[in-house]
């Protein structure tokens, strides 16, 4: 089983796309796949159609005012969610313990044990959820837009991490994914290129190309692949979970 | 001459990364050891590959990159133009394409045809889905012999 936590602190750059629109592909190649939003935005639960005003979510099974099996829901195919939950506000607000980290860790363990992927969709930021997902998981995935601020992004995520590592005595197998790809613009290719210099055999294959399908899927509770028939954000999805269950990289890491 | 084209990243985020790694004298996030950087002039910048080439007996398999866009399209016509005089049949390997534009298909295009008037061989080996589709949406397919 993988636990894989999709991060970046920059909002905008694809996290909650990536995490919807990877696990339905993985999970429609017959693995059994689990996600688990953790950010108090519930994008991700809205994204697969969820609507989750009145559920419970992973906010009070980490705090434990309930259990694992009373909030998973299938939404898919070999495909199921753990969604936010309206208290997980508070945990990012500083009410959380830092406990909350292991029991996700514990949770993911158990209860997930017979999934192949587990995908944690992060919120936009750097507290304390960020904490409980990186100390949940063994891998980073991290969605990079072609632009100059999306490597700021990249920049001060980096430090978090490393700043992590060295207090947890951990080391994430990092994956990194380029999202917002505007092929005819050099400034893209440009990021890449820089990308390519300091995360040698990290970055994936297939990079994700901007298109309005994957901006407008989510509001009929779709993924790319369900929405529109042929469109670029669902091969594009297809390619990249290829490569991110077969370990491919532009240097060709496996 | 064509005039040095400006950069459009200027600033760059990660050079910490290098300080901190050549100050601790180890590699960048535990990947390669970062390169000692060392002055190049802008021509021996090495150029992004699009595509590899295995020589075998038979001759030469054109190992295609996973993505073949039109920036990269003078490159793949310099290595292309290579192997228009050999008389070596010629295999191509499409499996990695992940995204092709059209302009590189017409130029992949341009060069099956050259060959075959040549009376060379071009065989295809494990064209991508992707390759296929494309082609096929341009009508390319029949000459670039996908089926």
């Amino acid at each position: 089983m993988r636990s894989i936590a999709v991060v970046n602190q920059k909002g905008g750059v694809g996290k909650t796309t990536t995490t919807a629109n990877i696990a339905y592909a993985i999970a429609a190649m017959g693995h059994q796949v689990t996600v688990i939003d953790l950010d108090p935005q519930g994008h991700l639960s809205a994204h697969l159609g969820m609507n989750q005003s009145t559920q419970d979510g992973i906010d009070k099974v980490i705090s434990g005012k309930t259990t694992f099996v009373n909030t998973v829901k299938e939404v898919r195919e070999n495909l199921r969610i753990i969604p936010a939950g309206s208290e997980l506000v508070l945990l990012e607000r500083g009410n959380g313990d830092a406990e909350f980290g292991e029991i996700l860790q514990k949770m993911i363990a158990t209860d997930c044990n017979d999934q192949d992927f587990v995908f944690i969709d992060c919120p936009p930021a750097s507290g304390l959820l960020i904490d409980y997902a990186l100390t949940a998981v063994d891998e980073i995935l991290v969605p990079v837009a072609g632009d100059y601020l999306a490597l700021r992004g990249l920049s001060d995520l980096v430090a978090t991490l490393k700043q992590f590592e060295k207090k947890c005595n951990k080391n994430f197998v990092q994956w990194i994914v380029m999202t917002r790809f505007h092929v005819r613009r050099r400034l893209s290719w440009e990021v890449q290129e820089k990308l390519l210099e300091y995360f040698t055999d990290s970055v994936l294959i297939t990079p994700i190309r901007e298109t309005s399908v994957l901006a407008e899927c989510p509001s009929f509770g779709k993924t790319a692949f369900e929405y529109k028939k042929g469109n670029h954000g669902a091969s594009d999805y297809e390619s990249l979970a290829k490569n991110f269950i077969n370990g491919e990289c532009i240097s060709g890491r496996a | 001459m064509a005039a040095r084209k400006k950069k459009s990243l200027g600033d760059d985020p990660l050079a910490w990364l290098k300080q901190e790694a050549a100050a601790e004298d180890k590699p960048v996030l535990r990947k390669k050891a970062v390169a000692k950087k060392t002055r190049k002039k802008a021509s021996q910048k090495k150029p992004k590959k699009v595509a590899r080439v295995d020589k075998n007996q038979s001759g030469a398999t054109i190992l295609l990159e996973p993505v073949l866009v039109i920036d990269e399209a003078i490159q793949l016509h310099k290595k292309l133009n290579t192997y228009i005089n050999q008389q070596d049949d010629v295999i191509i390997d499409g499996s990695n394409v992940n995204m092709i534009d059209t302009a590189m298909l017409q130029l992949l295009t341009a060069f099956i045809v050259k060959l075959k008037n040549k009376g060379l061989k071009v065989t295809w080996k494990d064209p991508s889905e992707e390759l296929i589709s494309r082609a096929t949406l341009l009508d390319l397919h029949k000459q670039l012999e996908l089926g």
